[in-house]
């Protein structure tokens, strides 16, 4: 479980490469932990992969949101740096794996597997970006 | 006061060329290019964004002016969209001069894009991190250390000379496949764990959270060119690391 909160470095590490303000940065890497640590607890609770991921990056999704509204800060500038922990790059390897090792029907699981996580945490990310939307869509209507 | 309207329509393009080239979503950069034009006393403003293309329209004073811009350069600089955002929001509270507008948004475009020492900094902690989340130990996380710094300062320098993004992630996850299967033979360690690791720091994060946000806004078509470029960039990753297993697999 303590693996999660090694989330914290990887948003972290984004934040600095993707070039956010120096005030944001350690709320980026805490959106960011939280996203990898309920993600790591959900596991533990035996929830499933692609359960956990989507309520991991809706709470990632949800935190940055109100992130932005507090700091008066654009939403993207949390949610990049932090959703990337989640992408199931490890998925994506072990897919290439199998292949490579003519394992197909392992591959052919472990691939779908991982389309299905990647589509979860995009699921989640609509959701919340989906709520907000409406609640700012009546306000921005005069536009 | 009198408004040049083709001072206006440059002034408007230069704020949205600058977010679109910084890696905004779509509907930022369009609502950004009406308020400013809105503020300055424009009325029947349209303005439409792609990921290459930008478009402007309104009229002032009874003339109609147009503007396009062609958008080309990609990078990721979140600091620049943060500042035009708190400009945009400035502007609606105070007016301001154009010239004095002008002179703020070169201001921020002359803003230097990340530092090489930033960069590698960033790569050195993001990897750090995925080592130990993806369940790995020091050895892991020291390795990934090293080779992410490596693939970070590799992807720097040949992106200056090399338009293509599918070549570099290409050679770049070939490159750190190869370097995690040779320094294993040094000091023994969980291989995948390294590759996974520092083959995040390539993953197309950007991409994947515009094309959601762009698709949820109705943007489709900014938000399929977007989730296009990711599987590009995801293909090409794929590719290269198991390119290098196949043939370095043996050891």
């Amino acid at each position: 479980m303590l693996e999660g909160f090694m989330a914290f470095f990887a948003s972290l590490g984004f934040g600095i490469l993707f070039n956010v303000p120096k005030r944001q940065l350690i709320y980026v890497a805490i959106v960011g932990m939280f996203g990898g640590f309920s993600y790591k607890l959900l596991l533990l609770l035996n929830i499933g992969d692609i359960i956990a991921l989507f309520i991991a990056s809706s709470i990632i999704s949800l935190l940055s949101e109100i992130l932005a509204r507090l700091l008066h800060c654009p939403t993207t500038v949390f949610l990049i740096c932090a959703l990337v922990p989640l992408v199931p790059g490890g998925g994506m390897y072990y897919t290439i794996l199998e292949i490579v090792n003519s394992n197909l029907n392992e591959a052919l699981i472990t691939g779908i597997n991982t389309l299905a996580q990647a589509c979860s945490i995009v699921m989640g990310c609509t959701l919340i970006s989906s709520i907000f939307y409406t609640i700012n869509y009546g306000k921005n209507k005069t536009l | 006061m009198e408004i040049d309207a083709d001072y206006l329509a440059k002034s408007v393009t230069k704020a949205g060329r600058i977010l679109l080239e910084c890696g905004a979503e779509i509907y930022r950069v369009e609502d950004t290019m009406k308020r400013i034009a809105l503020c300055y006393g424009a009325d029947v403003v349209d303005s439409y964004a792609t990921p290459t293309l930008l478009i402007i329209s309104f009229s002032l004073n009874g003339h109609l002016t147009h503007n396009i811009k062609r958008v080309s350069s990609k990078t990721v600089n979140l600091n620049k969209i943060e500042e035009i955002n708190n400009l945009s929001r400035e502007l609606s509270h105070t007016m301001m001069d154009l010239d004095c507008l002008n002179e703020h948004l070169d201001k921020i475009d002359r803003q230097r894009d990340i530092h090489l020492i930033n960069s590698i900094l960033g790569a050195a902690v993001c990897t750090f991190g995925f080592a130990f989340f993806f369940g790995g130990g020091i050895n892991e996380a020291i390795f990934a250390v090293i080779i992410g710094t490596i693939v970070k300062t590799f992807v720097d320098l040949l992106s200056e000379y090399f338009p293509s993004s599918f070549f570099i992630h290409l050679f770049a996850s070939s490159l750190l496949t190869a370097l995690a299967i040779i320094f294993k033979n040094i000091i023994p360690y969980n291989q995948d764990i390294v590759i996974i690791s520092s083959l995040m720091l390539l993953v197309p994060g950007l991409s994947i959270t515009n094309a959601i946000r762009d698709s949820v806004r109705g943007d489709l078509l900014s938000g399929l060119s977007k989730a296009t470029e990711a599987i590009f960039i995801a293909v090409a990753l794929a590719v290269g690391s198991g390119l290098v297993i196949t043939m370095l697999g043996a050891f």
